[in-house]
């Protein structure tokens, strides 16, 4: 009887104030960017009285800076962002917060407390789990071949230190770095470089599922063994087919976090209580698991 | 009259067309000056026209650029991130800078290839982010970051200095100006630029005009043009005295009628003060060359006098063609009509116009169809009364006063042996085949015209040379016009030979006639003498044998005897009388004298008493005793005794069939006319003869009985000789209660 009364206060609550979230989004030419907010399109749409403006800022800071800017002037009551810059996004959402506006960062921080919640996966912990099942995996004198991301963004910062931190007890272990972008064809064109080269390893750490198949491009091209220890974050649909078909070793999840955000938003509209800072956890995507959990994207 | 006609219209337009054209010209060569300076200052006007049109379209593209630029979305926001965080967060200039080349490269890529275009953009206080300039095909272009006094540099050099000239900014300045800076004169515009309403910086763009674009600016204009300041001269007029223009352009800075010309020996200016930018001023200098001038003013003279020449020779062109077409043409058709008319052909005149002349043709058309029908009634009359002359059965003919022959019609062309009548129109009788009575005809003819008397239907003859002689009637009338005066005289003859001969011959039948009919009479008056005189003689005869008997026997008596010789006496006296009445008959003499009528029936019957008593006829008389009438009794009598013939002879066919033969016989009186009636019972003449009954020899009678004479002669004699009237025909009639049917015959004649 009480829980039926809570509903029917949520419910009326829900639909009783229309709502506007504005959805700063970095690009939509990554599909991982793409999938987080269709994450949080899908969600939200079942909120009627919810309407969600999305802005792509074409990964340009200052086209993001411009997006918060706009959803500060037209009276946006919540902002859903993934700040491009720490330090530089955190005076535009300065701005957002003192105006009354709820700030929700997912997957990305900011360098200040001006936000109200930041919903993230931990890239730090994810990278230290890699480490250690590949150290698990790999047995005396080996070389760990690791392909990272954009250069200074957030997600490339945290998969290397997390990684090298566990590495970097075991001395056996050699990782070579090289960078790609989180772009099949930069990986393309990376790996190429390195058969060129004759560089030898025994298992890549790809900060991302989508490096990790443009890497298996270039080895089928050079007959290499796929079999090899190959680990990936993301978990994508490629990594998938790559981990059933034994192409691939293992994939870690990387939630968008947009369900979360989304959750968030209800709460707030609710008057439920929230964390400031909430941690989604990764899985680690095996043959054995593969089947049973959907990919991102 | 046509020819003049034609000639003073001509020469009528042809003067009007050039006292118009002097006039004209006379007005036009005094304006043609005043004209020329006014068409140079619309014309320079115009080139200014197409200069500014040429710069404003310069204007628009760079208006169109800078339009791009500002409402490039990266553009807006890089420039709001720059004015609105940079000094915020001047310890990550790293990103800032990033954002600036990015800015940079954004508008760079969209000026593109247009290397005579350089741009800045400041932020919201006016200060420079980055700058390009274009100079001579070199790009200079940087970023502008602060050293650590707050100094701009430029982030490549680390020096201020190289921040450009024109990197200086208006607030509120919003406009494409036409300014200068050192390097030349060219389009500027500065646009502010704005993020959601809200100013984040400014765009500053300028355009340097090229040679070639100024080339393109004045080329192809009526004028020369130079784009002048204190320190240059653009375009493609330099034969100027700057100092000269300098002094004159404080005083004509715009340019607004044909007075504001500003000239001297060789040229006239226009000055044109286009723009101030900076405070530095800008004229535009339009010339043209007074040589130029004067040349183009003798040129416009010669077209005048062509276009004079020109335009009189197709006025009068023109002219000719609009007289020819509207009045000429419709006078040559009018006069041609007149002149067919003339002719005598009937042509009705089409005009194609529709004016008086129209008017005047239908009027015509209407006149001419008049006259035409007129005339075709005339031709048809004189047609007509020619056809009468030429089929009269008589010869016509007419003479003018000179005795020469106006005409004739056919039958006199025959007698003439000429055929047609042509051949005889101015001839004299001397000319002609009678020739040798010419004399005697011309004297005739002169005798009716100098009379004015009609000379009528009188007997001639007429001899040729072959001793044949004909005989003629004339009739000769003078011809008088409405004047009374004689003009000729018209003669008809008709041929009567034949005619005469007919006639003689005619005369000697009915003579013959006339004696066979008295012979024949003669016959039955014998018969009828000797009827008559039987009894008389029979008396005679036997008082004479009585008279002997009794002397022989010696009973004569005196008193016997007295009675005897009285009888012998009486009938011998009888018998005289009727051998008088015979011999009265028979003498035939033809003596007009008045009888009376009565007397005469009675001499008649007398005459055919034998007859009378012979077949038993009974007469029925009913006379008026006194009429009397002026006549040939002998004739009558004759004419009685034919009628009473044809009734006796009647009664011997119809013998049988009647009882009693009746014979009425009546005379009366109506008016001043004698009416004898006389009617029989014997049957009637048959329908089928009734008709012929006059004809002469025409009998139903045996030929030993009749002549078939009688009734002709009858005819002959009551008609033609007594101017009586007769008439025969079948009657009915009841007499006693009997019916009968018989012949009637009712003979009038005048008192």
């Amino acid at each position: 009887m009480k829980m039926i009364l809570i509903l029917v206060v949520l419910i009326i609550s829900l639909y009783s104030k229309e709502y506007k979230v504005g959805f700063a989004q970095d690009t939509l030419a990554n599909d991982w960017r793409l999938s987080q907010v269709n994450d949080v399109r899908n969600h939200i749409s079942k909120y009627k009285n919810i309407t969600l403006t999305v802005k792509n800022a074409q990964a340009s800071i200052s086209n993001q800076i411009a997006d918060i800017e706009y959803f500060i002037k037209n009276n946006y009551d919540f902002i859903i962002t993934s700040p491009i810059n720490e330090k530089i996004s955190s005076l535009v959402l300065k701005k957002a917060i003192k105006k009354g506006i709820k700030v929700i960062l997912i997957d990305r921080g900011i360098s200040t407390t001006d936000y109200t919640t930041f919903i993230t996966p931990d890239n730090n912990l994810i990278a230290k789990k890699a480490a250690n099942f590949m150290v698990d995996k790999l047995k005396g004198k080996k070389t760990i071949l690791m392909i990272e991301g954009i250069k200074g963004s957030t997600p490339t910062i945290h998969r290397t230190a997390g990684f090298l931190s566990v590495i970097e007890k075991y001395p056996n272990i050699k990782v070579i770095t090289r960078r790609a972008n989180f772009l099949r064809s930069d990986a393309i064109n990376m790996m190429e470089s390195i058969y060129d080269n004759n560089i030898k390893f025994d298992a890549i750490y790809s900060h991302s599922d989508s490096m990790l198949s443009g890497v298996r491009t270039v080895m089928d091209k050079y007959n290499k063994d796929k079999s090899i220890l190959m680990v990936g974050i993301d978990y994508i649909t490629e990594a998938k087919a790559a981990i059933l078909k034994g192409n691939q070793t293992v994939s870690f999840t990387y939630p968008t976090c947009g369900k979360e955000g989304v959750e968030v938003i209800i709460k707030i509209i609710n008057n439920q209580k929230i964390k400031k800072n909430k941690i989604i956890e990764s899985i680690m995507i095996t043959k054995d698991n593969a089947k049973n959990i959907a990919p991102i994207f | 009259m046509r020819l003049n006609l034609r000639l003073k219209l001509l020469i009528l337009m042809a003067v009007t067309i050039v006292i118009t054209l002097l006039v004209n010209s006379y007005f036009h060569y005094n304006n043609v000056l005043q004209e020329y300076r006014k068409n140079a200052f619309i014309s320079t006007n115009n080139d200014y026209k197409t200069i500014t049109y040429k710069i404003n379209s310069f204007s628009q593209n760079l208006l169109n650029l800078s339009n791009q630029i500002v409402n490039d979305n990266n553009v807006k926001s890089i420039t709001n991130l720059i004015s609105n965080y940079e000094k915020k967060n001047d310890y990550n200039k790293i990103i800032f800078n990033y954002e600036k080349k990015r800015l940079l490269n954004l508008i760079s890529q969209q000026i593109k290839s247009k290397k005579n275009i350089s741009f800045a953009v400041f932020d919201k206080d006016l200060n420079p982010i980055i700058f390009n300039r274009s100079k001579d095909g070199k790009v200079l272009n940087g970023i502008i970051s602060y050293n650590k006094k707050a100094e701009f540099i430029n982030i490549k050099t680390g020096e201020s200095s190289d921040i450009p000239y024109f990197m200086s900014i208006k607030k509120n300045s919003d406009k494409v100006d036409i300014g200068l800076d050192k390097n030349g004169f060219g389009l500027v515009y500065a646009q502010k630029i704005y993020l959601d309403n809200k100013l984040v910086g400014y765009l500053r763009i300028k355009e340097v005009f090229t040679k070639s674009t100024i080339n393109l600016f004045v080329d192809n204009l009526n004028n020369k043009f130079s784009f002048l300041t204190k320190d240059f001269l653009l375009g493609n007029f330099f034969d100027i005295d700057k100092e000269y223009i300098k002094e004159h352009s404080t005083l004509v800075t715009d340019i607004h009628s044909i007075d504001d010309i500003a000239e001297n020996e060789r040229y006239s200016f226009h000055i044109h003060y286009i723009k101030a930018l900076d405070d530095e001023k800008l004229y535009l200098v339009s010339t043209f060359d007074k040589d130029k001038l004067d040349s183009k003013i003798d040129l416009l003279k010669k077209n005048l006098m062509l276009a004079i020449l020109i335009s009189f020779i197709i006025s009068f062109i023109i002219s000719i063609y609009f007289f020819k077409v509207t009045i000429l043409n419709p006078i040559s058709k009018l006069d041609n009509g007149i002149q067919n008319l003339k002719k005598q052909k009937y042509n009705i005149i089409k005009l194609d116009t529709n004016d008086e002349f129209s008017d005047i043709a239908d009027e015509f058309n209407i006149l001419t169809k008049n006259l035409k029908d007129s005339f075709s009634k005339i031709e048809e009359s004189k047609s007509f009364i020619k056809n009468i002359v030429d089929t009269a059965p008589v010869r016509v003919f007419w003479k003018d006063i000179d005795n020469k022959y106006l005409g004739a019609n056919k039958l006199f062309l025959h007698d003439a042996d000429l055929e047609d009548e042509s051949e005889i129109i101015g001839k004299t009788d001397w000319e002609l085949k009678w020739k040798s009575q010419a004399q005697s005809y011309i004297d005739d003819d002169n005798f009716v015209m100098n009379s004015k008397k009609e000379k009528l239907k009188f007997e001639e003859t007429q001899s040729f040379d072959n001793n044949i002689v004909i005989k003629l009637i004339t009739s000769k009338v003078p011809l008088i016009n409405k004047n009374g005066d004689v003009i000729g005289v018209l003669g008809i003859y008709d041929d009567v030979t034949e005619q005469r001969a007919m006639e003689q011959m005619l005369y000697q039948r009915e003579q013959q006639i006339a004696e066979q009919t008295k012979m024949a009479s003669m016959g039955e008056m014998i018969g009828n003498i000797a009827h008559q005189w039987r009894q008389p003689l029979s008396v005679i005869s036997t008082a004479s044998s009585g008279l002997q008997l009794e002397k022989e026997n010696d009973i004569l008596s005196d008193e016997q005897f007295n009675k005897y010789c009285e009888a012998i006496n009486r009938n011998a006296q009888y018998l005289s009388k009727t051998i008088d009445d015979f011999k009265n008959f028979i003498k035939g003499d033809r003596l007009k004298r008045v009888f009376n009528l009565s007397e005469n029936i009675h001499s008649s019957l007398n005459l055919v008493d034998g007859s009378i008593k012979k077949y038993d006829i009974n007469l029925i008389l009913n006379f008026d005793d006194k009429l009397e009438i002026d006549g040939y009794s002998n004739e009558l009598t004759q004419c009685f005794i034919n009628i009473f013939n044809n009734s006796k002879d009647a009664f011997i066919d119809y013998l049988d069939k009647i009882e009693s033969k009746l014979l009425f016989i009546s005379t009366s009186k109506v008016d001043d006319t004698v009416i004898i009636t006389i009617k029989d019972n014997a049957g009637g003449i048959p329908n089928d003869i009734l008709p012929k009954i006059y004809e002469p020899y025409f009998t139903t009678k045996h030929m030993s009985q009749g002549t078939g004479l009688g009734l002709h002669m009858t005819y002959n004699m009551i008609v033609d000789g007594m101017g009586g009237g007769i008439d025969i025909h079948n009657t009915s009639y009841e007499y006693q209660g009997e019916k009968y049917n018989g012949v009637e015959v009712i003979i009038s004649l005048p008192m």
